[in-house]
């Protein structure tokens, strides 16, 4: 059995653009854009080669790869309870500084900037064996794990002491290392303190499309499945001594009903 | 090597975030509290200042793209993660000389305030620099800055100030006496006598600093500096600059780093209040750039 890609329970999201004076559709979907307007995008791409000024949805797709994998849209993107998110800029797709390409990205509907944030993840998620990069980027992702995945630890710790405040560190597993999650209370510190380590491809696979707390309970990872049912390790508490305790994986199934999912 | 500091930064634009949301339109507290805390990092040595500026641009971005900010605040830089990695731990010492000069800042504009109209201004203060203080014991550079924090808000206390329960720190009399002077403002302040003195304080971040004169009035003292560095410009950041003297009779004289600069960029002029009718024999002049500072005694 193996994990199904990151994107399988991300449902499809679209953006309109002008393009070539019509309204054509950009469309997300398994993991990457589709270019609806245009039948032939590698006909197209050798005329802009030549010379010739690229349709817009060209260089949207052009710009979306160039920045799929920037660890920064890990810390400009969603986090927990918000909404919503976007530049209320005009999508200018003239200019090629990276701040510009970024503000175009950024201006797109929100439901697509999420999905560029999610696959920026799970690129850095892919690329979390190699050693240079997480010198350089560990800090940030581990950051923006945190901060994601905080509030769903905090309802796990919740009912460990009935009305005891928790706390949460978390920070990415090593690479190919399994989650891990204990929890400790040591009176008289009155809080409990829950200690997590999560793979960082949680922030893609679960966290982004919205499976990270079904029917209230924490999904570790997502182990196997496509579409609308899958696989997957749920957070379940064992005592080890007293005031202390440890999570263990609980094998469950994932079902998408009318848009919502629970096991 | 260490990169905590940096580590707090990436953990500190979190909660910076979650101010800013909270605060509906009055982000800038969230971002200048941010500043703060990035510049007492880069002051220790912590955080390399490119990185520190970064990821405070990425504090500014993030909040762009929640419309908490104009657009225009998006910068979008490339992180200089080169830089990062090739970090150094810091230096406590940095640390609590940077601390030192921003208490002082900090009492100079606690003493514009009337204490019985904004008695929590106290607490303000404490607030703004208890940042500072979590992250240097993030990054492992405490120093005396713990107890420098505890004695500001004993002193402030003491001035009238409400700043909440106090946890230990001891009351500094002088920094009490100057609260308590309420010392005037200096924007029309001019100084009245002049004296000429030829006095090296030292090094500060590799620059050799003198005090070439003395000026004062009863409001104002005005130390006359050179700055050189081995290029020949000492002051190219006016900004980071802070100066400090103690009289023999123990009185504090501060100033915001409000500084002309001439001959070059090699000269700059400190205004510091109050100042004094009868000159006394000598100063202990202290002048601050980020973690470095030197003290020399300046005869009158």
């Amino acid at each position: 059995m193996s994990a199904p890609p990151w994107w399988s329970a991300t449902s499809p999201a679209e953006a309109e653009l002008a393009c070539g004076g019509k309204t054509h559709t950009v469309r997300w979907e398994r993991g990457g854009l589709v270019l609806a307007g245009h039948d032939d995008v590698e006909a197209e791409r050798a005329l802009g080669a030549l010379g010739a000024s690229p349709p817009a949805c060209l260089v949207l797709r052009e710009r979306w790869e160039r920045h799929a994998g920037d660890v920064a849209l890990l810390t400009l993107g969603r986090r927990p309870g918000e909404a919503s998110l976007g530049c209320a800029e005009d999508v200018r797709l003239t200019s090629t500084t990276r701040r510009a390409e970024l503000l175009a990205l950024l201006a797109l509907p929100a439901p697509m900037i999420d999905r560029l944030v999610m696959t920026a993840a799970a690129q850095a998620a892919d690329r979390w064996a190699d050693d240079g990069f997480r010198q350089a980027h560990g800090l940030r992702l581990g950051a923006a794990l945190k901060a994601r995945a905080t509030p769903a630890l905090r309802r796990l710790g919740e009912g460990l002491v009935p009305g005891a405040e928790v706390v949460v560190e978390c920070r990415p597993t090593g690479p190919g290392e399994p989650p891990e999650i204990v929890a400790e209370h040591r009176p008289p510190d009155p809080a409990v303190h829950v200690d997590a380590t999560l793979p960082l491809e949680w922030l893609a696979s679960v966290w982004g499309p919205g499976i990270s707390e079904p029917d209230g309970r924490v999904v570790l990872q997502v182990v196997d499945g496509d579409d609308d049912t899958f696989t997957v390790d749920l957070a379940s508490w064992e005592a080890t001594a007293p005031d202390r305790w440890r999570v263990v994986a609980e094998r469950a199934t994932l079902t998408r009903s009318l848009g919502r999912w629970s096991t | 090597m260490s990169r905590r500091g940096e580590a707090h930064l990436w953990l500190l634009l979190e909660e910076s975030l979650a101010d800013a949301k909270r605060a509906e339109g009055a982000v800038w507290p969230a971002q200048r509290n941010f500043r703060s805390v990035v510049e007492a990092l880069v002051a220790a040595g912590s955080v390399p200042a490119a990185v520190g500026d970064a990821i405070a641009d990425e504090l500014d971005d993030t909040l762009a793209v929640r419309g908490l900010v104009s657009t225009g605040a998006f910068r979008g830089r490339a992180f200089p993660a080169e830089e990062a990695v090739a970090a150094e731990g810091g230096s406590a010492a940095a640390a609590s000389t940077w601390f030192e000069a921003e208490v002082d800042r900090h009492l100079d504009l606690l003493a514009d305030f009337d204490v019985s109209l904004r008695p929590d201004a106290g607490a303000d203060a404490l607030r703004i620099l208890g940042g500072p203080v979590r992250a240097f014991e993030a990054a492992g550079v405490v120093g005396s800055t713990r107890h420098l924090l505890a004695d500001l808000a004993a002193s402030l206390a003491s001035a009238g100030f409400d700043v909440g329960p106090l946890v230990g720190g001891e009351e500094r009399k002088a920094w009490v006496a100057f609260l308590r002077d309420q010392p005037r403002s200096l924007v029309t302040a001019e100084p009245e006598q002049f004296r000429e003195v030829r006095q090296p304080i030292g090094e500060v971040e590799g620059r050799t600093v003198a005090v070439t004169s003395v000026a004062w009035s009863p409001a104002l003292l005005q130390l006359r500096t050179t700055v050189r560095s081995p290029s020949g410009i000492g002051i190219e950041d006016g900004s980071r600059w802070s100066a400090r003297a103690v009289d023999d009779g123990g009185r504090l004289h501060l100033g915001q780093p409000t500084m002309a600069m001439s001959d070059g960029g090699s000269a700059a002029i400190f205004r510091l209040r109050p100042g004094f009718v009868t000159p006394p024999a000598q100063l202990d002049v202290t002048i601050t750039r980020g973690g470095s500072s030197a003290t020399a005694t300046v005869g009158l």
